[in-house]
């Protein structure tokens, strides 16, 4: 467990300029949603919040896909694995800090948005149970778009095949957001999510442990 | 615990459709010292990686301290020390930084030997890594493999770049740290001197073959060069096995030959020579001769 932190806390400390900007992006996109809650009505809010959904999420998906992309990359050109697992590291653990420090990442960004939504539908909008349903299922679907493209960028990062890849990924990360357009919010979207996370994971990991360093 | 630190059955290598390591196998016993010789390109560094588990074998096993090297495990990656060839430290960290990050992950840090290796070096902490010179990565990188107390160093070309004083000085370190401690060392260089200094078996690949693998004084004792003058001009042909090389100019001949024994000497005698007169062979020499293009194979310990 001590390893595994230090791994997660040293990707963290290499990455920290994704850190600082999903910070950066998430106390931005609470200063919007705040504007748009004092200068608007409440049925001009949510739909304006809802329309820019789309677009924000693509540009999450890059975001993400970047800083899984800049995660493999760096490994693949500085050797990082190879110095780390002549240490007492497994290419599981590396990959697993790798992962769980891109989780940190999303929620980061997420988790404050998240709550100071909440905050906002709580004094802004009536007590309808449709709005309070969709909160939940908004993180789900937003939270497992922006981990899918990272998982794009994880296994595009780890490509030796640069350019087809990178075309081919960036592709899918355009095209996975619009999954929210054609399936709606809920259940169905999260279990194709999952498993898309699941697969890419997956092959990212397989990739990875059969590699030379 | 295992008799053999290090043990290869069969290994081979295909890197692009090359072959890199053609059946190699090998046993390197605890508390040995031992050398591996090549030239560029000989399969030395790929036969280290693929030790590590860093590289997959397309054929054959590997095993480090008993445990199969595709698998090895986080417990038995902390009983070995390495120096990459070219010192691959991360570059952009600063030297705290990595000695932070390797004794956190280590299983257990010499904090005491660490702290006298820093200090015999002057290795400055507050500099990044690709700011210091080659010798002092080397060195770096040295102090690191030794603080965990490795049971198994394994030395890829480490003097690789370093001045003669700085090879020296990391030479005798590595030697009297490890030594002293009854460690086993696995040690690849195409320096033969530093070889021939510290190691107590050596092995020597050729295009991906282990030719020699063998006690430094018996390969010494097995390989012969003799000068040879003959009454009349030298004959075309001696009818003798595994010469290593011939080179004949009118009555002389220089022949070097691998296990020289009684009966090759009475064959020899057919020919009454004027005078046959044994030429020592530095290690170097022995190198020269056994790297040399369609080299006849000098048998392993076991067929002697």
């Amino acid at each position: 467990m001590r390893r595994f932190l230090i791994l997660t806390g040293r990707e963290i400390r290499d990455h920290a300029g994704y850190f600082v900007a999903a910070v950066l992006v998430s106390a931005l996109a609470i200063g919007l949603l705040t504007s748009l809650a004092l200068e608007y009505s409440q049925k001009a809010m949510v739909q304006i919040s809802v329309a820019g959904l789309i677009p924000e999420t693509i540009m999450l998906g890059l975001g993400f896909y970047a800083f899984g992309t800049g995660q493999m990359y760096a490994d693949r050109t500085r050797n990082l694995s190879a110095f780390l697992t002549a240490l007492p590291v497994g290419r599981g653990q590396i990959f697993l800090a790798r992962v769980f420090a891109g989780v940190l990442g999303l929620l980061l960004f997420l988790v404050p948005l998240t709550i100071a939504a909440a905050v906002l539908l709580e004094l802004r909008v009536p007590p309808v149970p449709l709005y309070r349903g969709l909160l939940p299922d908004l993180f789900a679907g937003v939270f497992l778009t922006c981990l899918a493209c990272y998982s794009i960028g994880l296994y595009a990062g780890w490509s030796s095949r640069a350019v087809l890849v990178t075309v081919g990924a960036l592709l899918l990360v355009v095209l996975v957001p619009l999954l929210l357009v054609i399936k709606g919010f809920g259940a169905e979207l999260v279990v194709i999510l999952l498993l898309f996370v699941t697969a890419s994971l997956t092959a990212t990991w397989y990739r990875f442990s059969s590699s030379s360093l | 615990m295992p008799d053999n630190v290090i043990e290869m059955e069969n290994l081979v290598k295909y890197y692009d459709g090359r072959c890199i390591l053609d059946g190699v196998s090998l046993a390197v016993p605890r508390g040995c010292i031992y050398g591996l010789l090549g030239r560029n390109g000989s399969g030395k560094t790929t036969m280290i990686r693929i030790l590590l588990g860093l590289e997959p074998p397309t054929r054959g096993h590997t095993f480090v301290l008993g445990e199969d090297s595709m698998r090895l495990s986080a417990k038995t990656h902390g009983r070995v020390g390495y120096v990459a060839e070219g010192h691959q430290l991360i570059q952009r960290y600063k030297v705290r930084r990595l000695v932070d990050l390797c004794r956190g992950l280590s299983l257990q840090w010499n904090e005491e030997l660490f702290g006298h290796l820093m200090e015999m070096f002057r290795l400055p902490r507050d500099r990044r890594i690709k700011e210091l010179s080659a010798g002092m990565r080397a060195q770096l990188n040295l102090a690191l493999a030794m603080a965990i107390d490795p049971e198994l160093l394994i030395l890829d070309d480490p003097t690789l770049g370093l001045d003669t004083v700085a090879r020296r000085q990391f030479l005798e370190l590595a030697i009297d740290v490890i030594q002293r401690q009854g460690r086993t060392i696995l040690f690849s260089s195409h320096i033969l001197g530093d070889v021939e200094r510290i190691a107590d078996r050596i092995g020597i690949l050729v295009a991906g073959r282990l030719v020699v693998d063998c006690t430094l004084e018996q390969l010494k004792s097995r390989i012969k060069r003799l000068r040879i003058i003959f009454p009349t001009q030298a004959p075309d042909d001696l009818y003798l096995t595994e010469v290593v090389n011939r080179q004949a100019q009118g009555r002389e001949m220089v022949l070097t030959v691998a296990n020289w024994n009684p009966q090759k000497q009475a064959i020899l005698e057919t020919f009454h020579p004027d005078n046959c007169t044994e030429l020592p062979m530095t290690l170097e020499d022995i190198f020269i001769e056994c790297t040399r293009p369609a080299t006849a194979v000098v048998p392993q310990e076991s067929e002697v």
